[in-house]
């Protein structure tokens, strides 16, 4: 779920504690909802609100159906001995992310699968400066290679390291 | 949909969420499984505090045969391959073994990871010698 997600997910449950406060003062005798009512048919401005509201909450609904209907497009499909195993594209940048971290020398990495099949993998890196690129991004290769084959089981035809630039920060901890 | 079997004494009927259940327990208990992943509704739920035992579950169940969807997280660094064969194995056996459905499919899709949560161990400052014995 991501943050946005959660952001309209505790709007709409506040929204929703709310109105169900009103009805149930309603219940025993309220006018509040009664009175705002008569406002919305008398003034029209809120009427406009609760249009735009909708319209904005059918293009999310679109958007989610869209995303959610991508992200299972975008997954790694692989035969096993009793069905099909799925990897999403998340879980395999996560994985790739996560090794990387752990290699001295490069920072920042932003990792894109640009194709699924066969697996091929765009990562963008900035490098320490007194590095041989051409040895650390080989090093690199190999290192996601046998990660990859190990973990998801399926080797990247193509792992392609571009360097966008330098490491300016000189790590403090030796 | 419900399976149903004719007995000699009336029918047995098995509802798909039990098949669900079944299958998102069996899921679980799966060495490497972070979770299953519900979704968004699943998500509501969760904070209404509905505990949904088939969560990141899809099942289909025929006469006499089921096919399962399961849609889970692993934890960082298992071997997919190897857990998912696990998952099919254990979900297999648990629902053959409590429904008698034949499984012809299940179906492992893996949509996250899950990192443990980093403990950083702060180096303990030595404390300062004390300038009176």
């Amino acid at each position: 779920m991501s943050v946005l997600d959660k952001i309209i997910l505790i709007v709409v449950i506040i929204l929703l504690a709310g109105f169900s406060v009103v009805v149930a003062l309603t219940a025993f005798g309220s006018d509040i909802l009664i009175d705002w009512l008569n406002m919305v048919q008398s003034t029209r401005i809120d009427g406009l609100l609760l249009v735009v509201i909708l319209l904005l909450l059918v293009i999310y609904l679109i958007l989610l159906l869209l995303g959610e209907a991508k992200t299972d497009q975008c997954s790694l499909t692989r035969q096993a001995a009793l069905g099909e195993l799925r990897i999403s594209v998340n879980t395999i940048i996560d994985l790739v992310a996560e090794n990387l971290s752990t290699v001295d020398g490069i920072k920042d990495v932003t990792v894109t699968v640009t194709e699924v099949d066969p697996l091929k993998i765009d990562l963008h890196v900035k490098i320490a400066p007194n590095l041989h690129v051409p040895q650390i991004t080989e090093s690199i290769q190999m290192q996601l290679s046998d990660y990859l084959r190990n973990t998801i089981g399926v080797q990247p035809e193509a792992v392609n390291v571009i360097v966008t630039g330098l490491q300016t920060q000189q790590r403090r901890v030796q | 949909m419900a399976e149903e079997q004719r007995t000699s004494l009336g029918e047995l009927k098995i509802a798909n969420e039990v098949v669900g259940i079944i299958a998102g327990l069996a899921a679980t208990e799966v060495e490497g499984v972070a979770g299953m992943s519900g979704g968004l509704a699943g998500g509501i739920a969760e904070m209404l505090g509905r505990k949904n035992l088939s969560k990141g579950v899809k099942v289909e169940v025929g006469e006499h045969e089921a096919a399962v969807d399961l849609y889970i997280i692993v934890n960082y660094g298992v071997s997919i391959p190897e857990v998912a064969s696990n998952i099919q194995k254990n979900v297999k056996q648990a629902i053959e073994g409590m429904t008698g459905l034949d499984v012809v499919e299940v179906n492992v899709h893996v949509l996250g990871v899950n990192f443990p949560q980093q403990t950083v161990e702060e180096p303990q400052p030595e404390p300062p010698q004390p300038r009176v014995k």
